[in-house]
């Protein structure tokens, strides 16, 4: 692009806060070597005008030491007009160049602008014009220019690849690549290639994309209110504009919205910096001590050994920053403003409470408060401490009355009460006076103490909503953050796990552990949970691969898959082979039934890829059949393959609900402590099997609870806790109707038409529709045949003999047996029952006395025959 | 263009800037390097003030100290406000006096390289 074609260009500009950007800086290749020629030359001037400015302090300060020694005045004018002191003088000069020329250079780059709040800007009649390349960072501008060059040499116009490809030499780019696990030399490689492709001709259109990228990264840095366009800045407008660059970062699995996070990650570290600098130095006009600045408080001897000083932690530089809260702490501040004084910061264990008391007392130190607030100490009362070694009667409301006089007569003390509902019901041993919180309540209201107290919303509700104490304090609801903002708190705290473990987290495993804890983890809270696991994992890479590895989102996986019993990392090629052959893998434990088998193989299958709604269960499913078909073998092998073992299954027998009060069995009553069977059993163990044995059996009420918890994968319970159920296979079997599909089965119907008539006719008695609507899946199960029971017969010898090998005793069963075995247990109506009744009857018994009497011993071999006989294969001795 | 003639306009440009950059220096210096100095005084000035905390005895002139509200307490407290008052207020004519040094000698110093070099020789 050559000089003309620019000055078309520039004419472009855009608006923002009111004033046109435009782009000033030439691109050619005379201007690019004019401005590093004049780096040179500047340089060099400077480094001579040290040496010379040095030189001269170096004369002065030996023509002073001269003048001491000879014992001449210094105000007598005639010692000044010695011939050596003009290099002096020209040092002198030569000093306020310098000054002059850093100054300049300095005023030369732009802050980016600020973004105003106000609509006035825009309705100025002039409309200011902003040059952005001033804002632009030195690295930032000499990859473009080097990106410029390269284009030249390559005959090409300027493209946004250019960019992307000179951006690589630059350490936080590659940072950032790392931290999005981009193979960075695959990638380096790729761009490059695409780079030979660009035409090779030199057109206006390119200009223009180029233009708008810088504009674009301009914009962005005024976005997240940077001070200058960094590189960052730089790498997002680019991928931004370029739909090449996005579909070749999607191939490695990064879209743009991780691409974004990731740069923000990146800018907030600086933003942290820039933060803690500023609180550095806000911090030094704050008191040291207990008095305020105006000299009107007192000493609280008392109240300061039953509390910690927040400002002066915060003042010390102890208390760490809060991120992203400005919302609930304005609400905070705004309650105070408003004149009632005392808040509750209400939120659930983990989410950050405690943060937010540290950010306002940060707010304190640097008096950015409401009037109220300020010169104020912001200290946290420990209850605990308050009621330790309180033996006598009386004595803690006697602390408790010190403590409030002090603190009105201090007359600068702001209050904070961690778990304030501990207050309830507080009284000293031997009184049966009011408790501790109504004298709080009492004092917070009638002498306008301010006070900022937290609990969580269980205590709320329990200790507080009906208490005075609960009525004083108003409520700030401090809610669990949403990912994006989770991210953004645990990006501010990474830092230090990463130097504590000494591990480098990629944007993935952020993500992950913030949104698998988030599914997984229910009874804990983010961010917390997300930066506990976070450790951990930094932990276990630590140990496991030595220091400076990058953990990555597949590790956090492993971590919470270890921690939850669930499958959560990719499925690798050994599981991928496993799962496309479910079927045959439960067949090896279930004899005939190909349609349940199917059905609830490919349930698997797609909870495994994750292709199912992830807010209900895994998959519902009714079983239907006669005794002894397998039912509940399938719903065991389940558990087994997909939840690790037949111990992660829930199973409850239906028939012990039959009654209205059953409902309070299953999901607790506030009279019954709270906790129910099926809830505190799935909460405990979000990742299991839930089979109801006999369904029907149960109270139609229970049903219609199943009906909400089938659905939308949830329960309440009677403590209001939500028990999460999108983790669980559900099964529920029935023998209902079990007469009609033997009877339809002998009639020779087909299995579609006996399941039709199930569902439309024979079921109704038993089932609401709705209740059977939720199943995805209702599986008849056929009565055995002779045939089947053979096959069982052979897998139940299978487990005797495996639990004869334990003595080291093989078995072996001829055809005949198993045969005749088959023939004396099959029972068309009780399915393999009868069978496994016969084995029990027929080989361990005969085995037992066997092995009681000696006949058996180890290494030998037994052969069980026709007619039940066993035949032992004596081993050799030794 | 050509190259010899780009040659020459870059020598033409370069020659003229580094004539401009000389001669703007002085104007620079007497105008917006000036307020660049004074500003920054202000700023430091303002500093002694907030450390002082001049604004917040001022404003609590009449109020007791240590939460003594009886009457000697008061006069007593109010005379000792005065004093301290009194006090920080010379210190604070101090520190101003030596801030308001720096934008004097900012003034004067080329003045005097100047006079030193060109005038008395």
């Amino acid at each position: 692009m050559d000089l003309q074609n620019f000055e078309n260009l520039s004419s472009e500009y855009l608006e923002l806060e009111g004033r046109q950007l435009y782009w000033g800086r030439e691109f050619s290749k005379q201007a690019i070597f004019y401005r590093s020629l004049e780096k040179i030359i500047k340089l060099i001037i400077r480094l001579a005008l040290f040496a010379l400015g040095f030189y001269g302090l170096y004369i002065l300060a030996n023509h002073l030491w001269l003048l001491s020694q000879s014992g001449q005045s210094f105000f007598n004018s005639a010692v000044w007009q010695e011939d050596y002191l003009k290099y002096f003088w020209w040092s002198v000069l030569g000093w306020c160049y310098l000054f002059y020329s850093f100054i300049l250079d300095s005023r030369k780059s732009l802050r980016v602008v600020k973004k105003s709040f106000k609509q006035a800007a825009a309705a100025k009649k002039k409309v200011k014009r902003i040059e952005i390349s001033k804002s632009f960072s030195h690295e930032a501008l000499k990859i473009l220019d080097k990106a410029y060059l390269k284009s030249l040499a390559n005959g090409q116009s300027l493209d946004p690849l250019h960019i992307l490809a000179g951006l690589f030499a630059n350490n936080k780019i590659v940072n950032t690549m790392v931290r999005l696990s981009l193979p960075f030399k695959n990638f380096e490689k790729v761009i490059g290639s695409l780079v030979k492709k660009l035409p090779q001709t030199e057109g206006q259109e390119a200009g223009s994309k180029i233009l708008k990228t810088l504009s674009l990264a301009y914009f962005l840095a005024y976005q997240s209110s940077s001070s200058q366009v960094t590189v960052l800045d730089f790498l997002e407008a680019v991928i931004k504009q370029d739909k090449v660059i996005q579909d070749v970062l999607f191939d490695y699995k990064v879209t743009e919205e991780m691409m974004a996070n990731a740069i923000k990650w990146a800018k907030i570290n600086k933003v942290l910096l820039e933060r803690y600098q500023r609180h550095r130095t806000k911090a030094a006009f704050k008191p040291k001590g207990a008095m305020d600045r105006a000299m009107t408080a007192l000493a609280t001897p008392v109240l300061d050994s039953f509390s910690e000083d927040l400002t002066i932690l915060s003042r010390a530089g102890y208390l760490p920053l809060c991120i992203a809260r400005e919302k609930e702490i304005n609400e905070v501040f705004n309650i105070i403003q408003g004149g009632r004084n005392s808040v509750v910061l209400t939120g659930l264990p983990g989410v950050g409470k405690s943060n937010v008391v540290e950010g306002i007392a940060n707010l304190m130190v640097e008096e950015e408060v409401p009037k109220v607030m300020k010169d104020k100490r912001f200290v946290s009362l420990s209850i605990s401490r308050l009621v330790s070694g309180a033996a006598r009667s009386g004595e803690l409301e006697q602390r408790v009355m010190i403590i409030m006089q002090e603190i009105i007569r201090a007359g600068n003390i702001i209050l904070h009460i961690d778990d304030v509902h501990n207050l309830v019901g507080l009284t000293s041993a031997g009184t049966e006076n009011i408790d501790l919180s109504e004298m709080f309540a009492d004092f917070l209201t009638k002498k306008n103490l301010i006070t900022i107290a937290a609990t969580t919303p269980a205590d709320y509700i329990k200790y507080l909503e009906n208490n005075p104490l609960g009525q004083v304090l108003e409520k700030v609801i401090i809610d669990e953050p949403d990912d994006n903002r989770a991210i953004q708190m645990v990006e501010a705290q990474v830092g230090f796990i990463e130097g504590k473990h000494q591990a480098f987290f990629t944007y993935e495993a952020l993500d992950k552990a913030v949104k698998l804890s988030r599914r997984y983890i229910p009874d804990h809270y983010l961010p917390d949970k997300a930066i506990k696991i976070l450790e951990e994992t930094a932990m276990a890479v630590l140990q496991e691969k030595g220091k400076n590895q990058i953990v990555a989102g597949e590790d956090i996986a492993r971590v919470i898959s270890h921690k939850t019993n669930i499958p959560l990392t990719e499925v690798s090629h050994d599981e991928s082979e496993k799962l496309l052959h479910l079927e045959e893998r439960i067949h090896q434990r279930l004899i005939n039934q190909e349609e349940a088998v199917n059905l609830v193989a490919a349930a698997l299958r797609r909870a495994r890829a994750e292709l199912r709604d992830v807010n209900r269960p895994i998959v519902n499913l009714l079983f239907l059949g006669p005794t002894g078909v397998g039912k509940t073998e399938l719903a065991k092998t389940v558990a087994q393959i997909y939840f690790g073992s037949e111990d992660n299954m829930i199973r409850l027998d239906m028939s012990e609900y039959q009654l209205k009060e059953s409902v309070n069995k299953m999901i607790g009553s506030k009279e019954s402590g709270g906790t129910g069977i099926l809830t505190e059993a799935v909460r405990k163990r979000p990742f299991a099997l839930l089979l109801f044995d006999e369904i029907e059996k149960a109270h139609p009420d229970i049903l219609n609870l199943f009906l909400q918890m089938m659905d939308d994968g949830r329960l309440t319970d009677a403590l209001g806790r939500t028990v999460d159920f999108s983790n669980t296979i559900i099964i529920g079997t029935s023998n209902a109707a079990a007469h009609f599909i033997q009877d339809s089965i002998r009639a020779g119907k087909t299995m579609d038409e006996i399941k039709n008539q199930l569902i439309q006719e024979e079921l109704r008695q038993y089932f609401k529709p709705e209740f059977l609507n939720r199943f995805d899946g209702t599986v008849v199960f056929k009565p055995l045949s002779q045939v089947h029971i053979k096959q069982i017969a052979g897998l139940l010898l299978a487990q005797v003999k495996k639990r004869l090998i334990n003595k080291g005793i093989y078995l072996e069963a001829t055809d005949e047996a198993v045969e005749e075995l088959a023939q004396a247990g099959f029972d068309p109506t009780f399915g393999a029952r009868p069978l496994k009744r016969v084995i029990q009857d027929r080989v361990d018994n005969a085995l037992a006395n066997h092995l009681l009497t000696g006949k058996i011993g180890r290494r030998d071999k037994v052969i069980l025959e026709k007619g039940g006989e066993l035949r032992v294969e004596k081993a050799t001795k030794f | 263009m050509k190259t010899g003639e780009q040659t020459l306009f870059s020598a033409k440009s370069i020659s003229l800037a580094i004539i401009k950059h000389i001669f703007y220096w002085p104007l620079w210096w007497y105008s917006g390097g000036f307020l660049i100095i004074l500003k920054n005084t202000f700023k430091k000035i303002a500093g002694a003030w907030i450390g002082l905390a001049l604004d917040v005895w001022l404003k609590n002139i009449f109020r007791p100290m240590y939460g003594q509200y009886d009457a000697a307490s008061r006069i007593i407290s109010f005379l000792m406000r005065v004093v301290q008052i009194i006090f920080r207020f010379i210190i604070m004519a101090i520190i101003s006096a030596f801030i308001l040094l720096i934008p004097i000698i900012y003034l004067g110093l080329p003045l005097a390289a100047v006079w030193q070099l060109f005038i008395i020789k």
